[in-house]
């Protein structure tokens, strides 16, 4: 790892992260003064901007990255990027983000990427929930998933999460993806994150239960897009 | 320029990522976390 310059991480949360950075075997016990490190893991601001700090202490210049997107659109290099940090680092990495992502977003010092990335997930997730509960509603009631699919494609109740992930959910394919469990953490972080600024993210809590009884339930390891089948099952014609 | 890579965690998306950049012409060093072990060394994205 000596000769290396640019070191990137991409792990699960932030108890990982920290100890990817600043462990005892850590990156930031062998990355040499004047290397750059690239983080882009969704994980609290508070968390990132702790490791920047040590970074600083040992001369790695730290970029806060945080990713929108899949697995596709990571292989592809076709993420959204959004990206806090020194101007003048983020210059030097240009190449790496360019090559990661369709388009890459400044948005400003360290742990502001991941504060975008927080408010982006909270909006995702309910919108993802909310489609689930209306969806299910709508086939209980009698209407074709297929036809009430195509309808509402095409209306206000849409979403990027409803177009991309619907069409899988209603041939029965939740295989991710995005996992459930991913979700929940996500909800719990902003939730988290709300706390800490005195800040009330009441429907995202209510959301982060939803999905806690969907894991229960037995979702776990599937798509968040999971949580309609959860509300299907939970219909019973009386 | 262009960088020498690490990519550290090369899960689901990592593993994307780095496939991603190894194939944009950077030279890219795959690892992965174990929480017991601290770092491995995994084969290269």
């Amino acid at each position: 790892m000596h000769n290396r310059q640019v070191v990137l991480s991409s792990v699960p949360n932030a108890d990982t992260a920290r100890q990817a950075w600043l462990g005892p075997t850590g990156i930031l016990q062998f990355a040499q003064p004047g290397s750059f490190g690239i983080e882009l893991s969704t994980i609290d601001p508070e968390t990132m901007r702790q490791i920047a700090i040590a970074a600083h202490e040992k001369g790695v210049r730290m970029i806060d990255a945080p990713v929108s997107g899949g697995p596709e659109e990571a292989a592809t290099g076709q993420l959204v990027l959004m990206v806090g940090g020194d101007t003048e680092d983020i210059a030097e990495v240009d190449n790496i983000l360019k090559a990661l992502s369709s388009a890459y977003h400044y948005t400003g010092v360290v742990g502001t990427g991941k504060t975008v990335k927080l408010v982006n997930n909270m909006m995702a997730m309910g919108n993802i929930l909310v489609a689930a509960e209306a969806f299910a509603l709508g086939t209980a009631a009698g209407v074709e998933p297929e036809l009430l699919f195509s309808v509402l494609s095409g209306s206000g109740g849409r979403s990027h999460h409803f177009l991309k992930r619907f069409p899988n959910a209603i041939q029965g394919n939740f295989k991710p993806g995005f996992k459930l469990e991913l979700g929940e953490k996500d909800l719990a972080l902003a939730i988290e994150f709300g706390r800490t600024m005195n800040h009330p993210t009441p429907a995202a809590s209510v959301i982060r239960e939803m999905m806690a009884m969907g894991l229960a339930a037995g979702y776990r390891g599937q798509d968040v897009v999971a949580m309609l089948d959860f509300y299907n099952k939970m219909h019973r014609d009386t | 320029m262009k960088h020498a890579l690490t990519f550290v965690g090369i899960g689901q998306m990592g593993s994307g990522m780095a496939r991603r950049l190894s194939a944009s012409g950077f030279d890219v060093l795959g690892f992965d976390i174990s929480a017991r072990v601290g770092i491995l060394p995994r084969q290269a994205a």
